[in-house]
């Protein structure tokens, strides 16, 4: 008998949802035929705490609310499965409340369970945290740049410039004129002919065989040549290095004039994956105007954007990225500010910046603080001249008026410290501000012991008030976090998409309640995982939830860098609102699971600061 | 129960022609219902035929998906083509189906003495009795529960002058019931079954 299509349909269903999507066809088609369906209505209980738990939840439409102590932790929308950590122990740990009107799918627990004692990969599911789930994304995104990888032509990789000699050169002439060249082999003409000789290959020669070093080159180049035209793809160039054991492909070019376009050395190949950092490094060091840097800081949107696509950690990016911009900032001072100006200041970047997480130019946040008693006839001229090369750099001017080309952020040490005083004792939504901004500034140049004497005094005079602190940790609730927005994850496919402020719902969250923690406890790391890390030293925070911070974290980091990176390419300016419904099943899951950790954490914040009590 | 049933499945009663089906008569079970689709090869019960009939069994809000019955059915004689646009149920994939009488069999037990509850009901029971009524002699004595009077009846005190539309797609858009894929018997008894249940906790529409 045929298969009805309506059961396809809901083994289709199933299929595209973790974790079923781990399930053989066998199993799906019991899943399948074990559910029931429920309806309940709005506010209506679907579990009692601590009651039996009988049945997994799969959400068709509406929102699960799970409810601890009364509070809202967790809300569970289509698609996705409630109830599963109850099935593993017997018991509700928590209320599960329909806080919308809910349909759902109901699998009775001895499925369930006997599902998961049949395939690991799905019970795995349950008891993954966040870093193996990012783990399998990461995993999965390295295949396909492997694949692109591989995929790529020749002639996109690093190519030398063929060298050719005459087969009557002596070996000497040789090895000079590949020294002369830069490069590790020439390519010996002999009538028609074409072979090559190497720099390994002379060193044979002349070292171990003592060959006559006056000889003719000839006699010990390779005329048997590997070559590939240059529109095939280094998957094929490698595969021919293997077979052939050779360590570079002469690459031809039959539209060159003599035929041969470059030469493809095994190393250059392998480099092809490696990042082009080091070439910033240089570039930045060579520089000696600002056209210079501008071109060396342009090359930084190619080299994150390939990190990205590579898989690396958002966090690597960031750490090589603040490196980078902090070797560009400090030259672009030095290029502008006369040398007694850079002895006597001490210039620090704020914001992101200053918490080593730029990793696209989105704003400039520096200021400068000047040796008490020292002044520069040029100071502002010199100020106005830094911010307008960082515009030319790519730094947006900051709409916070952060920049060293506004007077506030260009003082004395000690008018800093008046103002800090001022800002403690008389506490309004700007001075909450700046004393936020200000705590994660960073030196990048100058006399960095500046920056560490107005730090101590920031964090003592802080300490000594209490209610202050609660006032600045106070906006880590300013925003709800937006896990409702997976509800509107409608089976009609043509509903408009809605967007996440992912830097609003997620990100500021989490690095400003680390911020106020890491304040309060007169930690002076100015990175959100430094002051994490900290954090769970001093035992503030337990291990799994620094953990879960960081990961969490990193995921957004991550998420918000692909988009950023999109908006570019699409030529839009970059923003922070991403699409949920474009993210891949897993993507999504990660960010739900990052959204769940900053709003635990948020409880936890609030909970430390009394943030409920404060009015 | 009306007046009429009780007389008329009284009459049923000793009209069974197969005793083992006394069940059919047994007092309704409180909260149960069924809610069942059937496909046709046309719209006319005395003449077109049956090719697939769903039902799936209902407790208060729960829908027993897991013990719904899907039945492909063979039609004793040739498939209309046009119908064939509407229901997609090719004459290969009605081949491999089972007869009516069969059908029934299977269905019967399901069914029992519970509510039938459906869409344009009166037309699906018509389709089944065609076939239970030359075998065992009667009709269906289940009670029935048309969906559409029940979403008419919640919707007309709102605007008592104009007539309510009752067409399935709208039912279904007016109370938010989630769209299910193709319409085929099952999707659309699983609809159906939706709309019942949500029905049950409205006031209005």
């Amino acid at each position: 008998m045929p298969k009805p299509m309506s059961f396809a349909d809901q083994i289709e269903f199933l299929r595209e949802i973790p974790p079923f999507d781990r399930l053989t066809a066998a199993e799906l088609e019991r899943v399948a035929g074990a559910m029931d369906i429920q309806y309940f209505q709005q506010d209506a209980v679907v579990a009692e705490a601590d009651s039996p738990a009988e049945r997994l939840l799969l959400v068709i439409k509406g929102l699960v609310r799970e409810e601890a102590e009364g509070e809202a932790i967790d809300a569970i929308g289509p698609r996705e499965t409630a109830g599963a950590e109850a099935l593993f122990t017997g018991r509700h740990e928590r209320r599960l409340v329909a806080a919308e009107e809910l349909i759902a799918y109901l699998l009775p627990r001895e499925v369930f369970l006997d599902v998961c004692r049949g395939n690991r990969g799905f019970e795995a599911y349950y008891f993954e945290d966040i870093a193996a789930k990012l783990e399998n994304l990461e995993e999965r995104r390295r295949g396909a740049e492997l694949a692109s990888f591989l995929m790529a032509r020749i002639d996109e990789a690093y190519l030398h410039e063929p060298l050719f000699v005459d087969g009557g050169y002596s070996i000497h002439e040789t090895a000079v004129a590949m020294h002369a060249h830069g490069s590790t082999a020439a390519l010996v003409r002999e009538g028609d002919a074409l072979g090559i000789a190497s720099v390994t290959g002379i060193h044979r020669a002349a070292v171990i065989e003592r060959a006559d070093l006056d000889g003719p080159v000839r006699d010990i180049a390779h005329f048997d040549l590997v070559s590939l035209p240059r529109d095939r793809s280094l998957f094929d160039a490698m595969l021919t290095m293997m077979k052939r054991g050779v360590s570079r492909i002469v690459v031809t070019d039959p539209a060159a004039g003599d035929g041969i376009h470059g030469v493809l050395e095994q190393r250059s190949l392998m480099s092809f994956f490696a990042t082009h950092s080091h070439l910033v490094v240089t570039e930045i060091r060579r520089a000696e105007t600002v056209d210079d840097l501008a071109r060396a800081s342009q090359r930084m949107i190619a080299m994150v954007r390939s990190l990205q696509a590579k898989g690396i950690k958002t966090r690597h990016i960031q750490g090589l990225v603040t490196e980078l911009d902090g070797r560009l900032f400090q030259r672009l001072f030095e290029l502008v500010a006369p040398p007694e100006l850079v002895a006597n200041a001490c210039l620090v970047v704020m914001g992101s910046e200053g918490r080593c997480e730029q990793v696209l130019k989105t704003d400039q946040d520096n200021a400068l603080i000047l040796r008490d008693g020292h002044t520069h006839p040029d100071l502002d001229t010199v100020a106005e001249r830094f911010s307008e090369g960082l515009g030319r750099l790519g730094y947006p001017p900051c709409r916070g008026g952060y920049m060293v080309s506004n007077r506030r952020w260009r003082q004395p040490l000690a008018d800093y410290k008046t103002a800090i005083f001022d800002w403690i004792h008389h506490p309004d939504h700007q001075s909450l501000m700046d004393l936020s901004v200000i705590a994660d500034a960073r030196a990048v140049a100058g006399d960095a012991t500046l920056l560490g004497e107005l730090r101590a005094y920031l964090l003592r005079w802080l300490n000594d008030s209490p209610a202050l602190l609660s006032n600045l940790a106070r906006p880590v609730l300013a925003f709800d976090t937006p896990l409702g927005i997976f509800a509107d994850f409608k089976l009609d496919k043509d509903e408009h998409p809605d967007e996440l402020d992912i830097k609003k719902g997620g990100l500021f969250p989490l690095v400003h309640g680390v911020r106020s923690l890491a304040l309060e406890a007169r930690i002076e790391a100015t990175s959100t995982l430094e002051r994490i890390e900290r954090l769970r030293e001093t035992g503030l925070l337990d291990t799994r939830t620094a953990r879960d911070l960081g990961d969490a974290l990193d995921f957004m980091s991550g998420l918000r860098l692909a988009h950023m990176l999109e908006d570019i390419d699409a030529g839009r300016t970059p923003d922070n609102y991403v699409d949920p419904h474009r993210l891949g099943h897993l993507e999504r899951d990660l960010l739900k699971d990052s959204l769940r950790v900053v709003n635990r954490f948020k409880r936890l914040v609030a909970h430390h600061f009394r943030l409920h009590a404060v009015t | 129960m009306a007046l009429w049933r009780r007389l008329r499945n009284l009459w049923w009663r000793q009209k069974l022609a197969e005793s083992r089906f006394g069940y059919l008569f047994d007092p309704e079970p409180a909260g149960e219902w069924v809610a069942i689709d059937c496909e046709t090869t046309g719209l006319d019960p005395g003449r077109d035929e049956l090719l697939s009939v769903a039902a799936i069994p209902g407790s208060g809000d729960c829908i027993h998906t897991s013990r719904a019955l899907r039945l492909v059915v063979r039609p004793e004689g040739p498939v209309d083509e046009h119908s064939i646009t509407i229901h997609r149920l090719r004459p290969r994939d009605v081949a491999g189906g089972i007869r009516p009488r069969e059908a029934l069999e299977r269905l019967l037990p399901l069914i029992g003495s519970r509510a039938l509850v459906g869409y344009y009901l009166e037309f699906d029971v018509a389709m089944l009795e065609r076939y239970l009524r030359p075998w065992l002699g009667i009709g269906l004595p289940n009670r029935r529960v048309e969906v559409s009077a029940l979403y008419h009846d919640k919707r007309i005190g709102l605007i008592p002058q104009k007539p309510v539309d009752l067409r399935f797609n709208t039912i279904l858009d007016a109370l938010d019931i989630p769209r299910l894929g193709e319409h085929d018997a099952y999707n659309d008894a699983l609809m159906t079954a939706m709309a019942y249940v949500k029905l049950g906790h409205l006031r209005r529409v």
